[in-house]
């Protein structure tokens, strides 16, 4: 022990010296695995003996250091090489990536031989080890043979390393393979496996977690026949006999030799060889019995005193070298089970495979579908496909969808963003009620907007009653329902936005000596933008392919291409026109979908937890501001709700053939709010599945993440068309019709679960698994608590969806099965004030009844709302 | 005692770069005794507590405490107790719950987890919080709450990640000399990551530095 510390001394002083003197000291690169171990002072020596520096370098496992060398030949990382046993030595020579080596080392004899040009170092024999206390315990004699080991009575017993991944694994395997030969080493193997062998990655996992002596399930377990003195070396009350013991069962010992050699084209080479001798010196082969646990090579080595505990095995077993060499990596390929491999492939893509069946038949299949009854008419594809564009009616429905989309957004924008500015910059009384407020257009049905913009703008509209113009016939009543329900997306978006810009920095920009003005284009716009965007991308999808406002409101002049395609099927049966149609609408949606997708992967951001503090509003001008923005919102979001329950109040009154309120008890009112209640419940909860599972399997890639706007994509009108067309069987089937619900509605389900999913913070999973919980057990804990939120949210809008859908049912829904909507439509068809009434009735009913849904899932709980 | 022997591992900031965080890392740590390692930020201090813990893989090396290998067992068997930065304390669960989370995945039975949180939180002064939201609690009162959470399971090791990084200077100081208490008690082997040189001298036992992916030895008892 003395003369170790003073040879640390010794070296700490050289290395001061030679660190003094600079660099100049020549380095010796020496790769190695990472069970190498050998006392720094030796190495100290080594360096100061030979007058170079080590570098060291692990390079993980046997297997995977020799790949390194082999991979990096041509220009080699290292000037010796230490761990090549002789399992691995005929890839390694196969290889020529060894130098010979002709010193002392090499000629003198050796406790066990290896192949030239690698020089032994230590030995160790691969065995079966066995916990005693086990055995002990339960009775049970101990295997004499391998054959017996493979019987019922040791089932479940063993736990052997995966011979692909680990080198006791592999020295192991092949023990039996040279014992048995092949054909019966397999078959052995086999019975082993279905007798309920297990399987580890490596060796330290099957020792030290399944092994039943460090607390595992498996008392039997593939190591080295010094494991027990290792034991027994390290317990702490220092024992009489170690706690486990090996066996040497007959074609089950492989004896491991581990060799040093010069690597070819390295350079160092006088010290390389120092290091060969170095090795083999006495008193690295002393210390590697207690270091590394192998048996020393050289033939004059004293044995460490503990070694007397770990018996060498009298006989073992190995291929012959022709054989390693040739089928080494078959055998491996062999042994290892693929079957695993494709399992956890299956595992990682399984929970995405629901929801990709799911939009395989319910979207995507018809929209082949729809392609197909394009391609089939008679002219020329391409002619066929250009001809919306030659034909000027169509024309001008494709150039006023594009252009109502973009209106909307240009207006929403104009409109929206000082709203937005006003409700994050300002406090006042009211105003998370007008936040809140501010998702009801969301779960308003469409039908019902474009009632409620009949009621104040159309024939008897309010406008008109009050001596306005009637508005009917003209593109405002279609663009003033857009902003309905858009101002909301783009004011919520840029509130939130705003929220999270930093104050620090836009403090930063004021002390700079910008001004407010130049502050917010400098500052706020460049942070806000992306979010900006990402709701515009929205607003245009939902424009461009709406269709409930379109039909109502657009007219003759100003439907949409949407509307069109309806008419074309519905009215007119011009499938192929209407296919061509709807391939050009899939299109340009896709484009706007992509766009929104790719902009909103990059806004998952955590909050900021430096966001500008609200103010209350100072003077008239800032108070004016609130007003006006509480006026434009009040204006385009709660005046149209307002006119219809206005319209169906004033509708109360008693008229010739009575209240029209008596509708509501007559059976076909309380059959269609039936029905649009059971279809509503069954759509939620199939789309809650789906949505649930994309969610989780669209963290791993952005394709999938894109495909939940597939249904965004292509138009309810286009998947009602499509299922008609593909599954006339079903028609009219109640599952079809809940299908295309679903399809519909668990878009809102998955985006706002994948949302929540971004922005989980990583390390509360960390904590939860560093306090015990295992990853099933954490997920239980912690995300699904933390994810409810989101889930009820995405209900919430499901349902809501679901209540006021109205494409898809036009289309497939049988007389028996009209919901609200199509009641309410029906109504509308027919003329007459009474009719129209009527009509207002019902959407004022409907509205209820969505916001009844959204309340009922999204009414925060008083956690969040202290949170918010 | 804990050991870390030869610890490597690599990052991959972006495609095509791979930078060596930890090049050969040894350290031990006995029961009792505190290793304060100091570093700046990015030189994989955080890192490195999360290979200890369990919850990052290892490019090479082993971890190693009380003599057996444990760098395959995954984390929630490990039984040691990592703090964060930022505490990740749940924020869907109040005080006396987040301290009880642990003990409940002992699978022992709430209303007995709860009452030992509870007997936990009073040696923390913090039993009248039991059952606040843990945002509404201050930085200092978080700070107790997420220590408290890491000791009730009496952890073999507890690993520390800048705990007082997000408190204001004079907390730190008071929160030292309370640390240091809950620590001597409980005869752990703790490992405390900080930036700041003061407060590594003032908790740590042993100091060492990370420098370009090895730590070197600064003071020791």
């Amino acid at each position: 022990m003395k003369h170790g510390i003073f040879s640390f001394l010794a070296a700490a002083a050289l290395l001061i010296a030679t660190g003094a003197q600079g660099a100049a000291v020549p380095e010796l690169r020496v790769l190695t695995h990472s069970s190498f171990a050998v006392p720094k002072p030796l190495l100290a020596q080594f360096e100061k003996e030979a007058g170079v520096k080590l570098r060291i370098a692990k390079a993980g496992d046997a297997g995977e250091m020799l790949n390194k060398l082999i991979l990096t030949r041509a220009n080699p990382i290292a000037d010796v090489v230490f761990g090549i046993d002789n399992a691995l030595a005929p890839k390694a020579l196969a290889a020529q990536v060894l130098d010979s080596y002709v010193g002392p080392a090499a000629s003198t004899a050796s406790n066990a031989p290896l192949t030239a040009p690698l020089v032994a170092v230590d030995y160790g024999y691969v065995t079966v080890n066995f916990d005693k206390a086990w055995f002990a315990k339960s009775g049970l004699a101990l295997p004499k043979s391998l054959e017996e080991l493979a019987q019922p009575a040791y089932a479940k017993l063993l736990v052997m390393e995966n011979p692909a991944t680990s080198s006791p694994g592999n020295a192991f395997m092949l023990a039996t393979l040279g014992a048995m030969g092949e054909e019966k080493a397999f078959d052995w193997w086999a019975r082993m496996r279905s007798g309920g062998m297990k399987v580890a990655k490596g060796w330290t996992e099957a020792y030290y977690t399944d092994f039943s002596r460090n607390g595992g399930k498996y008392p039997l377990v593939i190591s080295y026949a010094t494991s027990p003195a290792a034991e027994l070396f390290y317990a702490k009350d220092k024992p009489a006999e170690a706690p486990t013991g090996s066996l040497s069962l007959p074609g089950g010992v492989f004896r491991q030799v581990e060799g040093v050699a010069l690597v070819k084209g390295g350079a160092q080479r006088v010290a390389a060889e120092k290091f060969i001798e170095f090795l083999r010196s006495s008193a690295v082969q002393q210390q590697l019995q207690t270091e590394m646990w192998m048996y020393p090579a050289a033939s004059g080595a004293t044995r460490a005193e503990v070694m007397k505990h770990a018996p060498e095995p009298a006989t073992f077993d190995a291929p012959t070298e022709a054989d390693l060499a040739a089928k080494g990596a078959q055998w491996v390929a062999r042994w290892t089970p693929r079957g695993a491999e494709v399992i956890s492939m299956w595992r990682a893509w399984s929970v995405a495979l629901v929801p990709l069946a799911f939009l395989l038949l319910v979207q995507l299949a018809p929209a082949l579908r729809l392609l197909q009854e394009a391609w089939a008419g008679s002219e020329p594809v391409l002619s066929a496909l250009w001809a919306p564009w030659l034909d000027p009616y169509l024309r001008w429905r494709m150039v006023w969808s594009l252009l109502q989309a973009s209106l909307t957004c240009v207006a929403a924008l104009l409109l929206g963003l000082p709203v937005a500015w006003v409700l994050a910059r300002f406090e006042f009384p009211g105003r998370s009620l007008v936040l809140r407020a501010l998702m009801l257009p969301f779960v308003v049905p469409t039908l019902v907007a474009a009632m409620g913009v009949l009621a104040l703008l159309g024939p008897q509209g309010l406008l008109a009653q009050m001596g306005g113009p009637d508005l009917q016939g003209t593109p405002w009543l279609l663009l003033y329902g857009n902003l309905f329900f858009n101002l909301c997306v783009l004011v919520r978006a840029g509130t939130d936005a705003l929220a999270q810009v930093s104050a620090a920095r836009m403090a930063a920009a004021r002390s700079l000596g910008a001004t407010p003005w130049r502050a917010f284009w400098r500052i706020e716009w460049p942070a806000i933008a992306p979010w900006l965007m990402s709701a515009l991308c929205l607003v245009f999808l939902y424009c461009f392919a709406g269709f409930g406002l379109a039909l109502v409101l657009g007219g003759q002049a100003y439907a949409t291409a949407e509307v069109e395609i309806y008419t074309l099927v519905a009215y007119e049966l011009q499938l192929g026109q209407a296919g061509v149609l709807s391939l050009w609408m899939m299109a340009l949606t896709l484009l706007a979908a992509l766009g929104y997708a790719a902009i909103e992967r990059n806004l998952a951001t955590p909050a900021r937890a430096d966001c500008l503090a609200r103010r209350r509003p100072k003077g008239v001008w800032q108070w004016l501001a609130v007003a006006i923005a509480l006026l434009v919102l009040g204006l385009f979001c709660a005046a149209p709700l307002l006119a219809i329950v206005w319209k169906a109040f004033m509708s109360g009154a008693p008229t010739a053939e009575g209240s029209a309120w008596r509708l509501l008890l007559e059976d076909d009112t309380l059959l269609a709010l039936w029905n649009t209640l059971r279809f509503s419940v069954s759509a939620v909860l199939l789309a809650t599945l789906l949505g649930l599972a994309h969610a989780f399997a669209a963290r791993r890639s952005l394709l999938l993440r894109t495909l939940v706007f597939l249904p965004f994509v292509v138009s309810p009108v286009m998947v009602a068309f499509g299922l008609l067309l593909l599954y006339p069987s079903w028609s009219a089937s109640a599952g079809l019709l809940i299908a295309a619900y679903a399809l519909l509605a668990y878009p809102f389900v998955a985006k706002s679960l994948a949302s929540a999913l971004d922005s989980l913070p990583a390390h509360y999973l960390d904590a939860a698994r560093s306090l015990g919980a295992s990853p099933w057990r954490a997920f239980w804990r912690v995300t699904f608590p933390l994810l409810r939120p989101a889930l009820r949210r995405g209900m919430a809008f499901a349902g809501a969806t679901a209540v006021g859908e109205f494409a898809v049912t036009l289309f497939l829904s049988r007389p028996e099965w009209a919901t609200l909507t199509t009641l309410i439509y029906q109504r509308l068809g027919r003329p007459g004030a009474a009719n129209l009434d009527a009509a207002m009735l019902l959407s004022c009913m409907l509205m209820l009844l969505a916001l009844a849904a959204f309340a009922l899932i999204e009414w925060p709980t008083p956690q969040e709302e202290t949170h918010a | 005692m804990l050991e870390l022997r030869s610890l490597c591992k690599t990052w991959q900031p972006r495609q095509g770069e791979i930078r060596q965080l930890l090049q050969g890392v040894n350290a031990s740590v006995q029961p009792g005794q505190t290793l304060a390692i100091l570093g700046p930020s990015g030189s994989g201090k955080s890192t490195l507590l999360k290979i200890v813990a369990g919850l990052e893989p290892l490019d090479s090396g082993t971890v190693w405490f009380d003599g057996k290998d444990i760098t395959d067992v995954p984390p929630e068997r490990r039984h040691f107790a990592l703090m964060f930065q930022d505490f990740a304390l749940f924020p869907h669960l109040n005080v006396q719950d987040n301290v009880a989370f642990g003990l409940v995945e002992q699978r022992m039975a709430k209303v007995q987890a709860r009452a030992l949180a509870q007997e936990m939180l009073g040696r923390f002064g913090l039993q009248a919080f039991a059952a606040s939201r843990v945002w509404q609690l201050s930085g200092g009162e978080q700070q107790r709450v997420a220590l408290a959470r890491a000791l009730i399971t009496r952890p073999l090791v507890l690993l520390l990640d800048e705990p007082f990084s997000a408190l204001d200077a004079a907390l730190r100081v008071q929160l030292r000399a309370e640390f240091r208490s809950h620590i001597a008690q409980s005869q752990m082997a703790v490992l405390w990551v900080t930036h700041d040189e003061a407060e590594a001298r003032a908790m740590g036992d042993v100091g060492m530095r990370m420098e370009a992916g090895v730590l070197q030895p600064l003071w020791s008892a």
